[in-house]
């Protein structure tokens, strides 16, 4: 096929066996393109979790910088789901991160035991996430956008004045972890390996939900909600499911996040905190789950370790949202899809037969 | 009931405030269906610049003017070069100016530090009357920031319903595009809108400093404040922006004055009601 | 020629021929006392292939977005085979058999074709709503899907962008959405609107190779394809009903010509009968090819 295909060639080939020699190469390139287009993630993959494993074993700052990444990776990959997919971009993410974590500081407060404070705590955060999804699928694009600001604003500033509840800007200090028999949390290795496992765990659930029949709709949703209104989809039912299951995943990461700090404070839902995330799903790429958990990387970068060296971090921080948007809105992840499309025209055309 | 009619007085200046801010902050997303973010830091940015102008000149007003003119270039510059990069994505310019409050926040943090500030007024403003009803002692500066708000207010209603200029604009949140297709130049209506809400903003900003004050993260309450409006008076809607203003700083200053535990969340009763009943605000237009 | 094709196509329809596929009784509908349709009935017969024309203005649109369900009536009711379903939102009509195309075409332009076209597969069942299957997992979805687009001329078009297909491509599309979703009453909104000579060749031929048991309502200005598609049609003016009726007398009624051809000085003359811009030519019902029905 190739060497048949070498008319449509544009270079001029001087001998057969020059042409020969040529096809040959191609067939070569072709095969490592391919097993490549198919090796990159899986391996990719395998690379980033060796090495997060190895990170996590240690019990020092790297350590701890891990954990917050991938605590918050978690945040940023919900907000991913909703925004890159059911084109619902949330202000208020931070807010129910807080929830999450508020929720089983006040329960230990209260006296219930680890393992129960946890159920209160994702409990709160689903009947937040059911409740206020009724007013928030009423409102889409920028609206939609506004009214998670203010919810979240809200949610801070129900952290910051609700003193008898919250113990206000002091914050809620967490004592004991959960145990449930070998698995202990109150243990350093056993808390990371499990953070480890359930940031895993749900970026899988939402990459595997974003391939689903329901997700494809969510992208419909994204595309052009009144067609697929008219196609017979109940749209509003669709971004309310996508919202209670973004909601639950970022309480998720609030339980893990007062887990790992043990601590939690208004500040960690404050409008900075929103911003933030929004930064790491702009960042990482809007629409890739996996872009987001990267933004995250980036951006805790940015706060612990160039805030050592750069007073004016913050600046830098926002300068680099902007540039983004403006240069690159596809994010990190966009680049990569740039590449890999690349990648498929040159396979294409060398099947094909023709020069890449 | 006089402590009711203080209150009442300190929610209607409150509004006024807001009012100031979210005018500007309706009209820009009306005209152009831009979402400017980084309203609430020009507000601040604005109150910041007219402190150290009256700190320098010791002149209340010159603080005022030189706040007002100077965020009217800054959003001028803005509007030229980032809005108009970004072309008409609402959602890029949404994230873009969301970036641009952490470049404001960082500067004005980098300038006048993280302690809050606050802006005395000059003479006969600083003081505090007796007002003829229940004999109550209000300060005068409040007095007057409610006083300039109305006279602003009805400025701007002149501006829209009564001139030609005004009637571009209301025509261009109507319809953008047949305002440009009648051959009026749009640059230029966005360029003024969009200087108009700066100016605005960064006047509120000043006033917003005597009484508020200044200080970290008073752009995000602002900012807040101005959303709330919104979405009860409806996007892209003058008069929902001051219907709003008046719900919003009542709610607020009622409810930080009798229910100071949840203040913050009380805001949230007026927003979500709203947002049940009546999705596109209470004089929206119901969204396309 | 025993029976014309339009009676061929009413045998095809089957039992329940009794209750018109689609029928308005008296439909009203004003913007702000400004009636843009008033007291149009219609009945189509099942199978019928039935067109809605009238100069601009004259409701079409507003006609046809009340069969739909986009808008609701100030008065009057509509019926799907018998059933009302005046108070029916879109979707639930969708579920009874009511499909619709767009004349903006609606299609999921960042999606590709054969996610265009599984989502409107899935639209109907419950699989929609289903969570951690990978939908490239549902052969049976994703090869239908294929053999659609094989049929209607999208072969080989599965894996483009929507946004990537021509203008005619994108219009086939949009009459494949709405035929995924299996209705048996279609409306087309103008789909040969804004195409080129060749590309309205191609939708009269899509239009013409449609089940004979699917019903067609369709709003078209475009007389060639009208008339190489539809068997009957009403006609509307400024919101009211001229007439209803086969093709034939519609061309030959003179309160249609005078529509057309307009009073004095206010004619309107084009070739194809019923557009604005366009080439002068013939007024409808002159005599053509083959005028012996469409």
């Amino acid at each position: 096929m190739t060497g048949a295909g070498g008319g449509t060639s544009t270079a001029a080939t001087p001998s057969g066996g020059g042409a020969a020699a040529a096809s040959r190469r191609d067939q070569l390139t072709l095969a490592a393109l391919t097993r490549s287009r198919r090796l990159t993630g899986p391996a990719a993959g395998a690379v980033v979790g060796v090495v997060l494993i190895l990170l996590l074993l240690g019990n020092g700052f790297t350590s701890t910088l891990v954990l917050d990444m991938l605590v918050y990776a978690i945040a940023a990959m919900s907000l991913d789901f909703l925004g890159g997919y059911a084109g619902l971009i949330s202000l208020g993410q931070a807010g129910f991160l807080g929830v999450g974590a508020y929720g089983v500081a006040i329960a230990e407060v209260h006296a219930y035991s680890p393992w129960a404070a946890v159920g209160i705590g994702l409990g709160v955060v689903l009947a937040l996430g059911l409740i206020l999804g009724i007013v928030a699928v009423r409102v889409k694009g920028i609206s939609f956008v506004i009214i998670t600001l203010a919810m979240g604003q809200v949610l801070w500033g129900l952290a910051y004045q609700w003193v008898g509840l919250s113990e206000g800007d002091n914050g809620i200090p967490l004592s004991t972890l959960p145990s449930i028999g070998p698995i202990d949390l109150n243990n350093g290795l056993t808390l990371r390996m499990t953070v480890l496992a359930v940031f895993v765990v749900i970026a899988l659930l939402l990459t595997t939900i974003t391939r689903s029949p329901f997700g494809l709709s969510l992208r419909g949703v994204r595309s052009n909600e009144a067609r697929l209104a008219a196609l017979g989809y109940r749209t509003g039912l669709h971004r309310y499911l996508a919202w209670v299951i973004a909601v639950f995943c970022t309480g998720v990461a609030g339980v893990l996040y007062v887990f790992v700090n043990q601590l939690i404070s208004p500040t960690t839902m404050n409008f900075s905190a929103n911003g933030l995330f929004v930064l790491m799903v702009v960042l990482g790429g809007l629409g890739s789950i996996w872009g987001p958990a990267l933004g995250a990387v980036v951006i805790v970068l940015f706060q612990q370790e160039l805030s050592l060296y750069v007073s004016r971090w913050q600046t830098l921080m926002g300068l680099t949202l902007i540039a983004v948007v403006l240069f690159s809105p596809g994010g990190f992840w966009g680049l990569v899809r740039a590449i890999g499309r690349r990648r498929d025209a040159v396979i294409a055309r060398l099947q094909r037969g023709g020069t890449p | 009931m006089p402590q009711f009619l203080a209150q009442t007085l300190n929610g209607l200046t409150l509004a006024g405030i807001i009012f100031l801010v979210s005018s500007g902050f309706t009209l820009v997303f009306g005209v152009m269906r831009v979402t400017n973010l980084s309203h609430g830091a020009v507000y601040l940015l604005g109150g910041y610049i007219g402190y150290s102008v009256i700190g320098v000149t010791h002149n209340f007003f010159y603080g005022l003017a030189a706040a007002a003119i100077a965020m009217a270039v800054f959003g001028l510059l803005l509007e030229r070069t980032l809005i108009t990069w970004l072309g008409r994505s609402e959602m890029s310019e949404l994230l873009a100016t969301l970036g641009l409050i952490y470049v404001i926040d960082d500067v004005a943090l980098a300038i006048w530090g993280g302690s809050p500030l606050t802006i005395n007024l000059p003479g006969i403003l600083g003081r505090s009357s007796t007002l003829p009803v229940d004999g109550i002692v209000y300060p005068n500066g409040r007095i007057f920031i409610l006083g300039v708000s109305i006279v602003v207010a009805l400025g701007l209603y002149y501006l829209l319903r009564r001139t030609r200029v005004g009637a571009i604009i209301r025509a261009g949140v109507d319809d953008r595009e047949m305002v440009s297709a009648l051959g009026i130049n749009v640059r230029r209506v966005f360029s003024l809108v969009f200087m108009l809400g700066a100016l605005l903003a960064g006047f509120a900003g000043v006033l917003g400093g005597t009484v508020l004050g200044l200080y970290t993260g008073a752009d995000s309450d602002i900012l807040l404040f101005a959303l709330a409006v919104v979405i009860v008076g409806g996007l892209g809607s003058y008069e929902g922006a001051i219907l709003g203003s008046i719900v919003i700083g009542l709610v607020d200053t009622y409810g930080t004055a009798y229910f100071p535990a949840v203040a913050y969340s009380i805001l949230f009763i007026p927003v979500i009601g709203v947002l049940l009943v009546r999705p596109q605000g209470l004089l929206g237009r119901p969204t396309t | 020629m025993t029976t014309t094709p339009a009676a061929q196509r009413k045998d095809a329809a089957g039992p329940g021929g009794a209750s018109p596929a689609l029928a308005a009784d008296h439909l009203c509908r004003r913007f702000r006392g400004v009636a843009a349709v008033e007291d149009v009935s219609l009945r189509v017969a099942p199978g019928d292939r039935f067109g809605i024309i009238g100069p601009n203005g004259a409701g079409k649109t507003t006609l046809f977005n009340l069969l739909s369900g986009e808008l609701r009536p100030t008065s009057g009711r509509v019926a799907l085979f018998g059933q009302d379903i005046t108070a029916m939102r879109p979707y639930r009509r969708v579920a009874l058999g009511l499909g619709r195309t767009f004349q903006i075409t609606r299609v999921f332009s960042d999606l590709t074709v054969l996610e265009n076209l599984t989502l409107a597969l899935h639209g109907l069942s419950r699989t929609k709503l289903s969570l951690l299957r990978p939908w490239r997992s549902y052969r049976s979805v994703t090869a239908e899907a294929a053999e659609f687009a094989a049929k209607f001329g999208l072969a080989g078009r599965l894996g483009a962008i929507a946004s990537e297909l021509s203008h005619g491509e994108v219009r086939e599309l949009e009459v494949l959405l709405a035929l995924a979703l299996k209705p048996r009453v279609l409306l087309l909104d103008e789909p040969a609107a804004g195409l080129s000579p060749a590309e309205r060749v191609d939708i009269q031929a899509l239009l013409r190779s449609l089940p004979p048991e699917l019903t067609l309502v369709m709003v078209e200005h475009d007389m060639d394809v009208l008339r190489g598609v539809v068997d009957s049609a009403a006609v509307l003016h400024l919101g009211a009903l001229v007439v209803q009726g086969p093709m034939r007398e519609i061309q030959n009624d003179d309160r249609v010509r005078e529509l057309y051809l307009g009073r004095a000085g206010a004619g309107r003359r084009s070739a194809r009968g019923l557009r604005a811009p366009g080439p002068p030519g013939l007024p409808p019902g002159t005599p053509v090819e083959g005028g012996g029905g469409p």
